[in-house]
């Protein structure tokens, strides 16, 4: 027989209490279904609206930076190109983790790695000058996104962010990001 | 002639109304298209005609639950050229910013659109 470590993962990801995992292409259409299916997910959990909308923005967020900047990518039958990636959502004692992988080629690590660097030290109020300067600036012309993702990221969350790149080949690097939401006051349920 | 415009709401983009007589756009729904400027170019044309052909009052109401960066971008883009034309044709607008009473994150985006500018916007809790 062989199944591929079912069991395994099965009961990692049980044990780890993950709410939703997905390892492939993150296609518009399947960001939009799992982001969605989260939001009742946590919904369900919890009575703070907005840990639900922190942990969505969050997962959008993170879904899109993989669609758009992931080296690694596929294109589906009518030529659409999207990015692959990683994306768990995982739950603790007293706070939600939401975390992506996804490869980055290595000319890039340096500059990810400061920007994240710069955004997981700085406090609250830093970030929000930052956020307003960044977004003033024009477009990067090849990004679809703002480039504003992590620190608004880092906004949401009462943590800062955590970050690491793996070396994977010779041309990239495993590029991870781990964003935590405070579960609050839940009132007893 | 300028028509009003008229967007039906979907699962990833809000529902715009933008009406020529009544001199009124609403924004409604949230956002997280994976292309934040198709879309919102579509409302900045219908403002730039309206407020160069009509050149009337002009009531701009959004009541957003999400939006993505990506969108967050366009809306202060839209927020600029509401500015500038609160500055060229003094009063002739107002911004109406909608949010659900017990969201702190949508009321402080809103803050921070209109942040250093002087047209008339006001903040709006419903539940």
């Amino acid at each position: 027989m062989d199944f591929p470590n079912l069991y395994q993962q099965y009961r990692q990801m049980t044990d780890n209490r993950i709410l939703m995992s997905f390892k492939g292409v993150f296609a518009q259409p399947a960001i939009v279904e799992m982001a969605t299916a989260l939001r009742g997910k946590v919904a369900a959990r919890t009575n703070q609206t907005m840990v639900m909308k922190r942990i969505f923005a969050i997962f959008v967020e993170m879904s899109q930076n993989i669609l758009f900047y992931s080296a690694e990518k596929e294109v589906d039958e009518e030529g659409k190109e999207s990015g692959v990636g990683i994306l768990v959502v995982s739950e603790m004692d007293d706070c939600y983790c939401v975390s992506s992988g996804n490869l980055m080629f290595n000319d890039n690590v340096a500059r990810i790695r400061e920007r994240c660097e710069i955004v997981s030290k700085m406090n609250k109020d830093q970030l929000k000058v930052y956020y307003n300067e960044q977004r003033r600036l024009p477009r990067q012309s090849e990004s679809k996104g703002a480039g504003l993702g992590l620190i608004d990221m880092a906004r949401k969350s009462e943590f800062p962010i955590e970050f690491d790149f793996l070396p994977f080949n010779d041309e990239t690097s495993f590029y991870m990001l781990s964003v935590y939401i405070s579960k609050g006051q839940e009132n007893a349920s | 002639m300028l028509l009003n415009m008229i967007l039906e709401r979907t699962k990833t983009t809000p529902g715009i109304t933008a009406h020529v007589e009544d001199g009124i756009i609403e924004i409604e729904g949230e956002f997280f298209n994976e292309d934040a400027v198709a879309f919102f170019s579509q409302v900045v044309e219908w403002f730039m005609a309206f407020t160069t052909e009509e050149k009337r009052f002009l009531s701009v109401h959004f009541r957003l639950t999400y939006f993505n960066t990506s969108a967050s971008k366009c809306i202060l883009d839209l927020f600029d050229r509401m500015q500038s034309y609160h500055y060229t044709s003094a009063g002739a607008i107002e911004a109406y910013w909608h949010y659900q009473e017990d969201d702190e994150d949508i009321l402080d985006q809103g803050k921070e659109f209109a942040d250093g500018m002087d047209m008339k916007i006001m903040y709006l809790p419903y539940s």
